[in-house]
């Protein structure tokens, strides 16, 4: 799972039917010190609460499907109250 | 699987069901003989309680992730700490040379 934040949604109106129910939004990726990683990723929301500006968690892969039985390889898991990033000394993500 | 470091953790109020029985741990992946950064660092879920700064072993298998969370097939979450490698040892030949 990585960061991102809400920056936009997509709506469609020829879709298939089980996308009725919930929202695909943009997202971006971010690190821990909240700059942006990698590119734009459209998730679903499996929590049904996040919103444009949300900081959320996002899973990939087969497992993103698993809630919701759609073709989808991403999804929101969770919305982030808060994070404590504290680097190992020397250690630290490559960023981009 | 993968070795990390922990560097910290995530906490939310809003998540799927799956994600209450552990906690959330930012790991950073790190190559487990040079112990420098390989990628970018995760989110990944933890039940054995392992601890700020501490190297971990992180496992990919989302079925395996569910089945230690007691979760239902509905489990969106693929990582989780397999061990807390406090003390562990790696044999190679020349060093891990291809």
């Amino acid at each position: 799972m990585y960061l991102a934040k809400v920056i936009g949604n997509i709506e469609a109106r020829i879709r298939l039917p089980g996308f009725d129910a919930q929202k695909l939004l943009l997202l971006q990726p971010i690190d821990f010190n909240q700059q942006p990683i990698r590119w734009v990723v459209i998730a679903l929301d499996c929590t049904n609460s996040a919103g444009i500006g949300s900081i959320v968690t996002f899973v990939e892969g087969r497992e993103a499907a698993n809630p919701s039985d759609l073709p989808v390889d991403a999804c929101i898991t969770a919305i982030v109250d808060s994070w404590d990033y504290k680097p190992t000394n020397g250690i630290e993500s490559p960023g981009r | 699987m993968w070795t990390g470091i922990v560097q910290g953790t995530v906490t939310s109020t809003i998540k799927h069901p799956s994600l209450t029985k552990g906690t959330m741990l930012i790991v950073q992946p790190i190559h487990p003989l040079t112990s420098k950064p390989d990628g970018l660092a995760q989110i990944v879920v933890d039940t054995l309680g392992a601890g700020l700064h501490q190297r971990v072993l992180v496992s990919g298998d989302g079925l395996g992730t569910q089945r230690l969370l007691n979760a239902g097939k509905d489990c969106p979450v693929r990582l989780s700490i397999a061990a807390i490698l406090d003390e562990f040892s790696i044999q190679t030949r020349n060093g891990g040379a291809v």
